[in-house]
């Protein structure tokens, strides 16, 4: 590999100055001439039919229309479908005709401000008549015809093991629901332009898909309906689905007026999307050599009141677990069912967070039931480089988890540490390590369409225009994709723009920012495409000057012949226009052929107050095999928010919800997640051994991380303490519970 | 609806005057304007109190020290006064919410908001506070701090009074405050706790502790007081009175399921406030 110049280096994000000042206009800072308000009226009751009577919101002065079931198009969507060919069952209108969770969406209120909507929206009466509410798994066990989605993945045949001195090692744990807590809650500006068009700006993850869902529930051509993604305060898989975008597009068009849709904290979390709760159990049988011969893992998701994903996630978190270790004999059996709770979907990991939180604490047990070091054991296990998916996935690629752990254990003084940390407990803490691998994807190759468009231009002023359809949901993928270009191009970062996805002016790409698949996928085919037009500039400087291809070498924006003679990219630029009636561009439509794992081993240490149950996480090391980092400081960035949401699992977060579906954790005063005194320094270690497929090298990093450092803090909690953790968060109230049983036994 | 904006006690005593039902007092607005969102309160009057210079500022004399009500947590945290005589308020002054909230949040807010959780109450209990109430009428009246709240996010003040200052004696106390919430910063607290006592000899004498959020408003905790009035400091293990304690919260919350998290916290509590009180000795 030749030395990169661009790619892996710290570049500054041309919009942190803004955003570090306040300076960043959001969608909820703009204005538009004649701008209403619109807010939604969100149901209070988990499960009920209603009437609306609006009468009384109606007489408050600014209230321009309230809508209600009656007045939207009588057809149903899945905000979880992608595009039109996903396919999955729809059930979902823009505004519900009953109640099926606290949180559904059941009117919208538009008025000329933010206050009169609000009053509106508190006047508008909701009569419920109740239904008995199915929350949580016994609920939905027992309701018995609640099952959304079953299924089963399978490699060998666990079932028929035969072995002597067998080991079996069962679990059962949970995960708990999750909020994104992205600090700019749901919100779209929907307006209809000079020409006619509606169009909607909206902090979303795919442009294309939004487009998809307001054509065919509004009945509109896509060529009428325009969506520009907008700047976003954070996402996390939040925005991955449809949420407040059909009511706003709907709202606008109907009474012809722009309309801004907002929502404020209480409704993002209950009324929007949430990580699927699950729970499993998992039975894992190993020989007394501590190599594993088969696993049966018997899960269930708590999908939410509409279907959204509730085969896709169970599909996402099956799949993930024949990706890490090699078991010749697994089954992995996977239910999701309705509740009347939030809709379940994407969440940063999509699966993942869920597969590992339990298999990870499972292996841990393993390792203590062979005393073993749990290092030692997983080495013993884990895939190599070049490893197949027994279950049919994708082949692995270069998947280094191998290094992971032992980079991990050397960096981390992992034996050591082990053996010592104990010496430092005292009356009231107690301290403990732990560790915890992961896998993730790269993208939709093997499972669903996945493919992208670029369009790349050199302009007269030597400046490059790159339009893809990406959406940056803050974590710096602009900038990931003006290094990209800037490699393949050999030209300055900073005069590459890379406009963020618009229906109307971008390429098509297949599935916007899922499946960690905008580095690897999107990010390829813009070095594809930068090499591409490289070729089309060194062509024109053979045309223009007859030099010879060899002898030019591209550097900085200029080709230099024979290192005496060059001409800068506006100047070949110019030329060629005056000359071919031609302009510097190329285009290209770019399908990976692989979609590899990647692999990252999380290190803790943390210290637990005995007396209060409250754990810090004193000290956390990641590892990551991410084939190249595309900017160390993004990369690290992603590394630390990863671990600051995957702590929060651990440790705080959860949308609880009472018996009757009410919603406990309403506001970040009862949904509690990691804040920066909480926050131990983490530290990350990166194995960057160039995957071939990848851009530069690179493979995907933003969702890997926010999976291993929770089973991590667990398995290092249960060795601080000798206990048995296994559903999160482990929270003070547990840890205080499980001493105090301990203490009086 | 109004606003209006008094600058001086004079004012204040119009404002008052005009005061109906539909009037809130604004001294930070940390905790109103959640109230009037929970409310869906559209349609108010507001007395702002941030522009009376009069209640602003911590004062002393030779016997104690006058702290307006107006006074911000961020004021009571950096204040030398404060760390000199009372530490524990300064401590759990530093430990409400956020720097933006203690940088508005005022203390008579805080007692007049009667949160069973608010962190300086049990300290303001413990110190024996007393508070100098305004009403409509320009008359002061002055009670304990702790009789002007009732707990349970409601106080005792009558329609058009506010309070104007609170007065803490000045005596030979040490004291500390400590909290559990859910994090260690930026948290309501599950529970919280003040003790102070006087060292004499190493011996700890005339304490008086309080905890708050193990019931309606925090409250003296007579059991733990018992338990280590007369003890030394010095050495002092928390294990020893381990009953007390646990007895304390079970006569405080009997009811509550959360009793049973809160009787170990509690633990951390005392141990931590030992801590900080050993600590100040060798400070002081």
């Amino acid at each position: 590999m030749e030395t990169l110049k661009y790619v892996g280096k710290p570049f500054v994000r041309e919009d942190a100055f803004d955003k570090a000042r306040g300076k960043t206009q959001y969608t909820c800072d703009r204005k538009i001439q004649g701008m209403l308000y619109g807010k939604l009226v969100l149901s209070e009751k988990a499960h009920a039919s209603i009437q609306i009577c609006t009468e009384k919101a109606e007489q408050v002065p600014g209230v321009v229309r309230i809508f209600t079931h009656k007045d939207v198009p009588e057809k149903k969507y899945n905000p979880h479908n992608w595009t039109a060919g996903t396919g999955v069952f729809e059930d979902m209108y823009i505004l519900s005709e009953k109640a099926r969770y606290v949180g559904d969406h059941l009117a919208l209120v538009v008025g000329e401000t933010r206050e009169a909507v609000e009053e509106g929206a508190a006047l508008v009466e909701l009569h419920y008549e109740e239904e008995p509410a199915v929350i949580g798994y016994e609920a939905a066990r027992e309701a018995g015809d609640h099952v959304a989605f079953e299924k089963e993945v399978k490699c060998g045949d666990f079932e028929h093991i035969q072995q002597e001195e067998v080991l079996e090692i069962e679990t059962a744990g949970s995960t708990q629901a999750i909020h994104h807590g992205p600090i700019e809650p749901h919100i779209a500006l929907a307006d209809i332009d000079e020409t006619g068009n509606l169009v909607v700006w909206t902090p979303c993850q795919t442009v294309f898909m939004v487009r998809y869902h307001i054509c065919s529930l509004l009945d509109l051509p896509y060529t009428k309906v325009r969506v520009v993604k907008a700047v976003m305060g954070g996402s996390f898989g939040g925005k991955g689905l449809s949420v407040v975008e059909p009511a706003c597009a709907f709202a606008a068009w109907t009474l012809r007026r722009p309309v801004m849709l907002y929502m404020d904290r209480p409704a993002d979390i209950t009324a929007t999307r949430k990580r699927n709760p699950s729970c499993m159990t998992v039975r894992t049988l190993v020989t007394r050599e501590g190599k594993i011969l088969g696993r049966y893992i018997d899960s269930e998701f708590d999908g939410g009141a509409y279907y959204t994903n509730a085969s896709a996630i169970a599909m996402a978190f099956s799949k993930k677990l024949f990706r890490l270790y090699r078991i010749p004999n697994q089954t992995v059996h996977a239910k999701t069912y309705y509740t009347n709770t939030t809709p379940g979907g994407s969440c940063r990991g999509y699966g993942s967070p869920q597969a590992h939180a339990v298999t990870e604490i499972n292996l841990d047990q393993a390792a203590k039931k062979l005393q073993m070091d749990p290092c030692e054991f997983r080495l013993k296990n884990v895939v190599l480089p070049g490893d197949k998916d027994p279950s049919g996935g994708t082949d692995l690629g270069d998947a280094r988890i191998k290094e992971c752990i032992l980079k991990g254990m050397e960096a981390f003084d992992w034996k050591n540490r082990r053996e010592h940390i104990k010496e430092k407990d005292t009356d009231r803490y107690a301290w403990g390590i732990g560790m915890a691998c992961g896998t993730h994807g790269n993208g939709y190759k093997g499972g669903y369409p996945d493919f992208t468009n670029v369009m790349m231009q050199i302009h007269p002023d030597g400046s490059a225009e790159v339009r893809i359809a990406v959406h940056d949901q803050g974590c710096g993928t602009v900038m990931t994709m003006q290094q990209i270009a800037a490699e393949a191009l050999h030209m300055d970062v900073y005069r590459i723009k890379v406009p963020e996805a618009d229906t109307f002016i971008s390429p098509y790409d297949a599935a916007g920012t899922q499946a960690s698949r905008v580095t690897y996928v999107c990010g390829r085919a813009v070095q594809k495409a930068g090499e591409q037009l490289l070729d089309k500039i060194k062509n024109a400087c053979l045309a223009l000057y007859g030099w010879e291809k060899e002898k030019q070498e591209a550097l900085d924006g200029e080709i230099i012949y024979q290192g005496t003679e060059k001409k800068s990219y506006g100047e070949i630029s110019i030329e060629y226009e005056k000359t071919f009636h031609r302009y510097l561009h190329t285009e290209l439509e770019y399908e990976p052929e692989e979609n590899p794992g990647v692999y990252c081993a999380d290190f803790a240490e943390v210290k637990i107050d005995k007396y209060t149950g409250l754990v810090e996480v004193t000290d956390l090391l990641a590892v990551h095999d991410v084939g190249q980092c595309m900017n160390r400081t993004l990369s690290e960035g992603q590394v630390e928010g990863g671990a600051q949401m995957s702590l929060g699992q651990a440790l705080f977060e959860e949308i609880s919800y009472d018996k009757k579906g009410g919603v406990r954790s309403q506001n970040f005063s009862k949904y509690h997640m990691i804040n920066a005194p909480e926050m131990p320094e983490v530290k990350s270690i990166f194995i960057e051994n160039h995957h071939a497929q990848g851009p530069y090298g690179a493979k995907s990093l933003g969702e890997v991380v926010a999976v291993a450092p929770a089973p991590a803090v667990a398995n290092a909690i249960n060795f601080a303490l000798g206990s048995c953790f296994t559903d999160y968060p482990i929270t003070p109230e547990k840890i205080v519970d499980f001493l105090e049983k301990q203490s009086n036994r | 609806m109004s606003f209006l904006i008094p600058e001086d006690l004079e004012q204040l005593v119009c404002a008052l005057e005009q005061k109906d039902d539909h009037t809130y007092l604004c001294a930070g607005g940390t905790d109103l304007l959640i109230h009037l969102r929970a409310k869906k309160k559209f349609h108010y009057s507001v007395i702002d109190l941030t522009h009376i210079d009069e209640i602003k500022h911590i004062t002393e004399d030779e016997d104690q020290v006058v702290i307006g009500s107006g006074v911000t947590m961020t004021q009571l945290e950096k204040s030398t006064v404060i760390k000199k005589y009372f530490p524990a308020l300064q401590m759990a002054a530093s430990m409400v919410g956020s720097t933006q909230i203690r940088n508005r949040a005022t203390l008579g807010g805080n007692i007049a908001n009667a949160s069973q959780s608010a962190d300086t109450a049990p300290v303001l209990f413990a110190l024996g506070a007393k508070a100098v109430v305004l009403n409509e009428k320009g008359e002061k009246k002055c009670c304990l701090a702790e009789d002007l709240v009732e707990g349970r996010e409601k106080n005792r003040l009558a329609d058009r009074e506010m309070i104007l200052e609170f007065h803490i004696p000045k005596k030979e106390w040490r004291s500390a405050f400590a909290k559990v919430g859910s994090r260690k910063a930026v948290t309501i607290s599950k529970i919280n706790g003040c003790i102070r006592t006087r060292v004499n000899q190493g011996i700890m004498e005339d304490t008086v502790v309080y905890l708050g959020a193990v019931g309606v408003k925090a409250s003296r905790a007579y059991l733990i007081e018992k338990a280590l009035d007369g003890k030394k400091l010095e050495g002092f293990q928390v294990q020893s009175v381990k009953d007390e304690i646990y007895r304390q919260i079970e006569e405080n919350i009997t009811d509550r399921p959360s009793k049973h998290y809160k009787k170990s916290a509690a633990m951390g509590i005392v141990d931590t406030l030992l801590e900080e009180l050993k600590k100040e000795g060798k400070e002081g």
